[in-house]
């Protein structure tokens, strides 16, 4: 299978925590990759060292055939004109209108003339549904809107590589419903390939072609959304099935519940 | 132990905070030029940076040359030499007051701004997200503010030294009774254009770069939280004001001493 990115062996550390140990996954060209995990597991810490802004201390970033992690700074930038994020607060520039917005990456790395930029906006915002919006500024949007002009602006520039940093948080089940058709058919109408960091699990698993499941610092399962449901690994059960205690303990660890309690009233 | 360890700590911060600085301010101004992108946003940013700081400065200035010119007066009026009110009202604010009130205010005003609006820009993800659209933030964020301090410092500098000079005049002159030709002639022959006033321009100069670097640099590395943002604005005006003051002490001392 031609895969368009490949982490091997990544080791990651924010200060003196350690957040990876060993993590390998591919992304198949093409497809729709999820990775799940529980909160906090550095879901999305992962679409920033592929994105290069975070350098892992160990282990190789290919994305199409650079390395990332090796690569300069200007390198680096060109790099990215290849890629895009769509971030979890949409992160949508708020002194500008959302023509603007989408206009934005168009007007920074093309000459087109004006009126081609508002003509591909305008399809772009098309796209997402939100043609009769571009005269609003980001703060006059409801979070779901906001999220799909952020949408609009990360395929402006018609990335290969589209990042969703958890794109269903926070909404409502009517632009849940809108988002999750749009990542699968900008998926498959563009040609694009995407990566879905996200735990909602019902959602994610009708789109994505392929999973990668993250707990304690690594992989613990990757494959087929079918392949995982049949997967013996109790913590991939406990994840798919959101049992609230398994491998994954509903306590925070914590002494003897028996001796906390007689131990005096101590906090 | 402790204590050493602590000096030790401290220094080792302190040196990594001047060479992350450095590094942002080489990275943001180093490099191609792009004057037909830069130049709108240097507009822009002169525009908030510069014009909105004017109030606030010609006001303060105004009031400080009245109290220069009310205090002068009466100090020099005991030594018979009220005539020599006009270069002390002129030399106290070019060469002293109008740099460094100017910096002051500008640090309130305009510095905490700029920390406050790059920290919040860090906090919703807009810088990251530039990053990941192939733009510098450095260039297209933190350059042309730099420029803007850089060029708006100086001018209002020396609006508020003119400005000062004219509240010296509607005190010692229009209200005590200085004598109008004396006020001006004198000032004129003891003011010196390279001495006085390119001094005056020169340490407003390094002021700018100063507070604007400080407030760039501050806003740039804020924690991304509500915490983290109040204390980079804190900071901010605390670092560059006393910045301001110790460097104002050095330049003179070079200039003056």
């Amino acid at each position: 299978m031609d895969n368009l990115v490949t982490v091997e062996d990544v080791y990651f550390k924010r200060g003196d925590t350690s957040i990876y140990e060993g993590v390998s996954l591919q992304v198949p060209r093409g497809k729709v990759t999820a990775i799940m995990g529980p909160s906090g597991c550095g879901k999305t810490t992962l679409l920033r060292l592929i994105g290069g802004q975070l350098k892992p201390q160990s282990g190789s970033i290919k994305f199409a055939d650079y390395e990332i992690n090796k690569l300069g700074r200007n390198q680096l930038f060109n790099v990215r004109k290849r890629m895009s994020m769509l971030f979890q607060s949409g992160a949508l520039f708020s002194d500008m209108t959302v023509f603007d917005n989408i206009a934005f990456p168009l007007r920074e790395h093309t000459d087109l003339p004006a009126n081609i930029i508002a003509t591909v906006v305008k399809m772009k915002l098309q796209a997402v549904g939100l043609r009769g919006a571009g005269n609003l500024f980001p703060s006059e949007l409801s979070g779901g809107m906001a999220r799909r002009a952020a949408l609009a602006r990360s395929i402006a520039l018609d990335p290969e590589l589209i990042m969703y940093d958890e794109p269903f948080a926070g909404q409502d089940p009517i632009s849940m419903g809108v988002l999750v058709k749009l990542i699968r058919s900008l998926n498959s109408t563009l040609g694009l390939t995407s990566i879905v960091v996200s735990h909602d699990i019902h959602e994610v698993m009708s789109i994505a072609d392929h999973v990668c499941i993250m707990a304690n610092k690594t992989i613990v399962a990757q494959g087929s959304p079918e392949q995982l449901k049949q997967e013996g690994n109790p913590l991939v059960h406990q994840f798919m099935y959101g049992e609230p205690d398994g491998p994954v303990p509903f306590h925070y660890a914590a002494n003897g519940y028996n001796a906390d309690l007689l131990g005096g009233g101590k906090p | 132990m402790k204590f050493f360890i602590d000096i030790g700590r401290n220094t080792l911060n302190t040196v990594r905070g001047v060479g992350g600085a450095s590094i942002m301010l080489f990275q943001a101004l180093v490099g191609k030029p792009q004057p037909r992108k830069m130049f709108p946003l240097l507009l822009r940013q002169l525009y908030v940076v510069g014009v909105q700081s004017m109030l606030i400065i010609l006001i303060s200035g105004l009031f400080i040359g009245m109290v220069l010119g009310l205090q002068g007066y009466t100090i020099l009026v005991d030594f018979g030499a009220e005539q020599a009110l006009g270069p002390m009202v002129a030399l106290s604010l070019l060469r002293e007051l109008g740099p460094v009130v100017t910096a002051l205010l500008f640090a309130g005003r305009a510095g905490s701004a700029l920390t406050a609006e790059i920290g919040l820009m860090r906090a919703t993800e807009q810088l990251s997200s530039l990053e990941m659209m192939a733009v510098d933030p450095l260039r297209r964020v933190v350059a042309p503010r730099f420029w803007a301090g850089l060029i708006s410092m100086p001018l209002l500098a020396f609006m508020f030294s003119a400005i000062g000079i004219y509240g010296g005049f509607i005190v010692g002159v229009q209200w005590l009774g200085v004598d109008d030709g004396a006020f001006w002639s004198v000032m004129q022959a003891s003011v010196e254009w390279r001495h006085d006033v390119m001094n005056g321009f020169i340490k407003s100069v390094v002021f700018a770069i100063v507070v604007t670097w400080i407030a760039l640099y501050k806003g740039y590395t804020a924690e991304p939280t509500s915490p983290g943002i109040s204390a980079a604005t804190t900071q901010t005006v605390v670092y560059s004001s006393l910045a301001v003051l110790g460097l104002d002490f050095v330049l003179t001392a070079l200039m003056f001493g």
